[in-house]
């Protein structure tokens, strides 16, 4: 097999929808009832339409899974920054919404997971921010943070892995299965918090207007009313 | 063999009942075991793990000199582990065979590298 090769075919047949969102032109694809695993689920994405500054290239992903006693909800979309500049903005976010709207979160200990190339570690600190901080020590593939209102994920890669065009595959009636990345991936069930720290260090930040890319980022999301 | 997929561990190795065996008799069985821990990411990830022999001389699967196995992993999925049958035959015909073992992810470009055991056949 071709190295890379994707061992699943693509998504057939995904519902599509070209909309405008705050007068940026999307497109919308949903795939419904995927039965891979343990629950049935609905996949999203956003695409930039065509003939933007984005066009063809994915702006953000969701799924939502059929689950007891709610479905559950995750939204995840590529970011290009490094290591470094990631974790201090993620930082700044934390230390705003502690002040902020998270005040419950200053006493409470920080739980997740940290990896590099070689190892997977769980963690638990005293505080968020001394997590984000033992987070800047080692080089990471992937780490994991959990928070009440959402857990979320992030991985560092470089180079990127950018995705073909998604309006090749849409014209074939499918939707592609590579994801591009590396992700940063949060649980949306209960709150889109995350997507203004999304908003900040994502791949298209520089090309969409900020206050658009959040509507967009906010849809993909569909918290529930 | 360990391979360190994002948000997820995977060991893949030859076991005499819950150890790893680098060491195996001919005439004997053991379990070829794909075991994860826990899943840590977000998005949706379908593993398929395949393990290679380079025939069925010595060592043999169930399923002769091929064995594949696809794991599907949402968020807050537990570990999962998937095993096959492998027989060392008699007679013992080398001192040595190989596995190799590829892991295939739907969601992403790059693989990890495809990693071997080299057993000892006593």
């Amino acid at each position: 097999m071709e190295e890379g090769a994707s061992t699943f075919p693509p998504y057939e047949n995904p519902k599509i929808d070209e909309i405008q969102i705050d007068g940026l032109t999307v497109v919308t694809a949903e795939v419904a009832n995927i039965h891979e695993g343990r629950s049935p689920r609905s996949h999203f994405r956003i695409i930039g339409g065509p003939k933007t500054s984005v066009a063809g290239h994915t702006l953000v992903y969701s799924d939502t899974y059929t689950r007891t006693p709610e479905d559950e909800v995750y939204s995840y979309a590529r970011h290009n920054v490094d290591q470094r500049v990631l974790l201090e903005r993620l930082e700044g976010f934390l230390t705003s919404a502690l002040v902020t709207d998270f005040a419950e979160l200053v006493h409470r200990p920080a739980t997740g997971v940290m990896q590099t190339a070689d190892e997977m570690t769980e963690f638990e600190y005293s505080g968020y921010l001394e997590a984000v901080d033992a987070m800047k020590s080692a080089p990471l593939i992937f780490a994991r943070m959990n928070f009440p209102f959402g857990d979320m994920t992030v991985e560092f890669q470089h180079p990127a892995d950018i995705a073909e065009d998604e309006f090749r595959c849409i014209s074939e009636g499918t939707l592609q299965r590579d994801l591009e990345r590396p992700l940063f991936a949060f649980e949306a069930t209960k709150s889109d918090v995350w997507t203004t720290f999304l908003a900040s260090i994502h791949w298209a930040r520089g090309r969409v207007q900020p206050e658009v890319l959040r509507q967009v980022l906010k849809m993909a999301a569909r918290v529930p009313a | 063999m360990k391979f360190q997929l994002k948000g997820i561990k995977l060991d893949v190795d030859v076991k005499d009942g819950q150890a790893a065996v680098l060491k195996v008799t001919s005439g004997r069985a053991y379990g070829h075991v794909a075991q994860t821990g826990k899943y840590h990411h977000i998005t949706p990830t379908n593993l398929v793990i395949t393990s290679s022999l380079n025939d069925t001389l010595q060592l043999q699967f169930n399923s002769g000199s091929t064995w594949s196995c696809t794991m599907h992993f949402q968020p807050k999925d537990p570990g999962l582990q998937m095993s096959e049958l492998l027989q060392c035959v008699t007679p013992k015909a080398r001192n040595q065979d190989q596995i190799k073992v590829s892991v295939q992810d739907s969601s992403a470009k790059k693989q990890p590298s495809p990693q071997s055991d080299l057993l000892t056949i006593v």
